[in-house]
């Protein structure tokens, strides 16, 4: 049970908000509880709209943190790293340790640099070849008629699938896994105890596991780590050329500030990018075929010109981001909206929030990916909001500007472009999305991903 | 401002979790087993953690004694934050607490008063059966604040309803803040009427003192600031303790019959009452710099809050913590100094009490401090309910009990239903 449960927040049809009450000055009252809620969970938009309409910043005293909920307010954050700092060392996520989440200015910077070029640029676009080998293996070994595992149903002629476990739970991971340098034999461990730490929030009565797992990851990628400074690894292009070392073997030579980074810092960049690169494109691809097939026409639109799919995957992550916000802290006093936010204070950038502004996206609850304010070039580090156009901030802004985006971005619609191939005339599951959308995940704020748990597929047998 | 934004990497290495897997839920103050009775659960947090980071509300708690307690007094690395912060209003303005004549017309009204308004308040309790909370300790306690402030007889109970909802509205409930404003507002207005006769104002009295405090401040001004010392000034451990002791007590016959018999006990009995039932159930502190303690780094501005609860029932401080007993002998009977001691012996932490003097004794020029003030109005309405009593102690008709209603909210006796025994 989690603590919003103490209060009756009924469900209400998706849209629509419970009444609060009215202010003295007829402000519609909010309840903090109701983010502790499984109504919350299911539909937080309209409560969303409560705080951007009436309290650009809301004070949240019973969690402790302030939120900004606007487009302009959360850009503007994301790209003010002097007065909305990073969270302090030590406060995030408890099972992957101090991560650059927790770092700013040049440490930031450094560390980030040991890695982020790897995943974006030139060496993405030598990865590409591997991300489409990948893909196809995994959706040819699950989905082609030959598999057995994956398929749940076989019936006058028609397969039922649950994408996640056919596809999206494992490709990010292998992904990861394979620009990180992990060794195929690893593979399994690997994933368990990404699993494991994914689930281990603290706090969560899994959090005794996800720290286990973490011990073994870290005892693991000690023995690599030693191994990687002795004898690096490299990553091959598809003409088998070394295209660089692989991400361990960088984080294991190389020197920042003067000295090589400890294992256990390298362990918490892995568990970070591990997290970072998994659930999220996870996330994203499962999102993204549910808001298709929830909208047939536009689904038939990216059948007949699959180049479409980069504009769905951007109004996807507008529409319903993988990641709900990221978290900082106030350097000094800020007064915002009237508000005084004080030196040292918990403050939430709510990308749920920005990506539903109704001053910047029409009609915003509307998934549609011919949206004509929506930015669907190559993701802009610094955001873009240019000629009437808009970026999301699924990604973030700024400085922390997500390092997989460009990757990310890459998995899916080449994920995508193939599962199309390889799936006739799919279509959801009738009665199961039901059920599974946004079912038993653990009490939601900003920071927290949002997931489907599984999503059903009906395809015609091949 | 870039040094700021740049933390240094000697810290950064130096912190490591230092938490064990978790023994209590996130958020575990917002359920309703806690609300009901939170000791189990401060004892697991006091067994397992020096200092437990709710990751789902973002505190910090602390709650063994001598950390409580140290870290209360740490003035210097933390701070309180006024009540009124927590409401984002411009209604409030300055607390005159400390300004010299409200400091002295504070301690002397409570002091010139307490006796009279408690045997008031004990006369209406004449008939056979009566709630001791609703028809004593409020009347009570109402009764003394607004002589201490000045309002007349007649006006007592709608000044006692709007001090009581602007108490309340403290915290991060939206409906009961927009009830405190309004009843902030409410108060302001009545207030400015008399401070606008200003021949008219008892003295001492918190009223006539406010218009010497304020440089030809207009009434309306000086009423907002008379109005924020009544948000700050803390009557509610004098409520709250006094409905807790009765409580107690009556649940304690061996310890009422003591009291009846030795009626020098009150004082111990109420200072045990501190410290096994506390009204007030905790402190809340903000980190002024970076601090490492506890074994960890805590952020600048963090909130730690230091669990009076859970370090008045501290097994290392107190022989058999959980038991209420007026007699016990390892609790300071005098009026505790800077760390919650004196004597060699530890007293109940009461959040709402301090700051406690460091002084070893008070300068005969300055009133006694809030925590005595307290004392002496509880010792005056046990005192004047023992002389209506008359040793015939009265029989509680349905079993009482202390909690709150809310997270966050005051763990006080709300009802207390006793009868006469013959």
């Amino acid at each position: 049970m989690s603590p919003g449960d103490t209060v009756a927040f009924a469900p209400l049809p998706l849209g629509t908000a419970h009444d609060m009450g009215t202010s003295v000055d007829g402000r519609p009252l909010f309840d903090p509880r109701v983010f502790d809620s499984t109504e919350f969970r299911r539909n937080p938009h309209p409560y969303y709209r409560i705080l951007r309409d009436h309290y650009p910043v809301y004070w949240d005293q019973l969690h402790n943190r302030y939120f900004i909920t606007r487009y302009e307010d959360v850009i503007a954050a994301y790209l003010d790293d002097e007065i909305f700092n990073t969270i302090p060392k030590g406060t995030s996520n408890l099972v992957n340790g101090n991560t650059i989440l927790e770092l700013g200015g040049r440490e930031h910077t450094r560390r980030r640099r040991l890695f982020g070029s790897e995943l974006a640029g030139q060496a993405l676009k030598a990865r590409i070849p591997m991300i489409h080998r990948m893909a196809m293996e995994m959706i040819t070994e699950a989905i082609e008629p030959t598999a057995k595992e994956m398929v749940t149903g076989s019936v006058a002629g028609r397969r039922t699938i649950e994408l996640g476990r056919a596809f999206a739970n494992e490709f990010p991971i292998r992904v990861v896994g394979h620009v990180l340098g992990f060794p195929a034999e690893a593979r399994e461990r690997f994933y368990y105890w990404y699993r494991s730490m994914q689930d281990g929030r603290p706090g969560s009565e899994k959090a005794g596991a996800g720290l286990q797992a973490r011990q073994d990851l870290g005892d693991y990628v000690w023995e690599l780590v030693e191994e990687r400074r002795r004898k690096p690894a490299y990553l091959y292009d598809e003409h088998g050329q070394p295209t660089g070392e692989d991400i361990i073997s960088r984080l294991s030579r190389n020197k920042v500030d003067g000295g090589y980074l400890s294992t256990t810092e390298i362990v918490s960049m892995i568990a970070l990018l591990v997290g970072g690169g998994g659930d999220t494109t996870r996330g994203a691809i499962l999102h993204m075929w549910r808001l298709l097939l929830e909208h047939p026409e536009q689904f038939k639109a990216v059948q007949e010109d699959p180049g479409l799919f980069d504009a769905a995957f951007h109004e996807t992550l507008r529409h319903s981001a993988p990641v709900g916000g990221m978290s900082r802290s106030t350097n000094t006093d800020v007064v915002l909206h009237g508000v005084l936010i004080p030196a040292g204070s918990w403050v939430e950038l709510v990308n749920f929030s920005a990506n539903h502004d109704e001053r910047v996206f029409a009609d915003p609850e509307t998934f549609n990916i011919f949206r004509p304010e929506l930015y669907t070039g190559r993701e802009v580090q610094r955001g873009y909001r240019r000629d009437g156009k808009y970026s999301h901030v699924g990604f973030g802004v700024g400085t922390h500007f997500c390092p997989g985006a460009w990757i990310a971005h890459q998995e899916t619609v080449i994920g995508s472009r193939i599962l199309l191939e390889h799936m006739r005339n799919p279509r959801l599951t009738p009665g199961k999305i039901a059920n599974d959308v946004h079912g038993g995940l653990e009490p939601i704020l900003t920071d927290r991903l949002s997931q489907l748990s599984e999503l059903w597929i009906d395809c015609d047998a091949r | 401002m870039l040094a700021e934004a740049e933390r240094s990497y000697e810290v950064y290495q130096r912190q490591t979790s230092k938490d064990i897997p978790v023994v209590v839920p996130g958020g575990f103050w917002l359920r309703p087993d806690f609300m009901a009775d939170p000791y189990p659960t401060l004892a697991l947090l006091r067994e397992h953690y020096r200092c437990f980071q709710d990751w789902h509300t973002n505190t910090l708690w602390v709650t063994s004694y001598d950390e409580v307690t140290s870290l209360i007094a740490d003035e210097a690395n933390f701070s309180a934050r006024p009540r009124h912060a927590t409401y984002e209003a411009g209604l409030f303005s300055r607390d005159l607490r400390d300004e010299p004549p409200v400091r002295d017309a504070i301690g002397l009204g409570m002091q010139s008063l307490a006796e009279d308004v408690a045997h008031r308040a004990a006369d209406g309790l004449r008939g056979d059966g009566a709630d001791l909370v609703g028809d004593f300790v409020r009347p009570f306690t109402v009764g003394l604040l607004a002589g201490v402030v000045g309002i007349p007889d007649g006006n007592a109970d709608r000044f006692g309803d709007s001090w009581r909802t602007m108490q309340e509205g403290v915290g991060w409930h939206a409906g009961r803040a927009d009830a405190g404003v309004r009843a902030a507002a409410e108060l302001v207005e009545p207030v400015t009427q008399l401070l606008a006769a200003p021949d008219s104002l008892p003295a001492p009295s918190l009223l006539a003192a406010a218009l010497t405090s304020g440089d030809d401040a207009s009434p309306g001004d000086v009423a907002r600031d008379v109005v924020t010392t009544l948000l700050e000034l803390d009557f509610r451990t004098l409520e709250g303790s006094l409905a807790n002791l009765l409580c107690l007590l009556l649940t304690h016959d061996d310890q009422l019959q003591m009291v009846i018999e030795e009626p020098d006990l009150i004082m111990r009995a109420w200072q045990e009452t501190m410290r096994h039932s506390p009204a007030l159930m905790e402190s809340r502190r903000y980190a002024r710099r970076e601090v490492e303690r506890f074994g960890r780094l805590i952020p600048r501005g963090s909130l730690v809050v230091c669990s009076a609860g859970a370090a008045n029932r501290d097994p290392d401080v107190f022989w058999e913590p959980d038991r209420f007993c007026i007699t016990r002998q390892d609790l300071a009977h005098r009026e505790p100094r800077g760390q919650f001691r004196i004597d060699g012996l530890p007293s109940g932490v009461a959040p709402g009490l301090v700051p406690l003097s460091r002084m070893p004794a008070r300068p005969a020029d300055r009133p006694p401090s809030l925590y005595a003030l307290t004392a002496d109005a509880v010792v005056a309405a046990m005192t004047a309910l023992l002389e209506l009593w008359d040793g015939k102690r009265p029989s509680v008709t349905r079993q009482p009990g202390i909690g709150s209603r809310w997270a966050g909210d005051d763990r006080v006796c709300r009802r207390l239903l006793v009868e006469r025994d013959g």
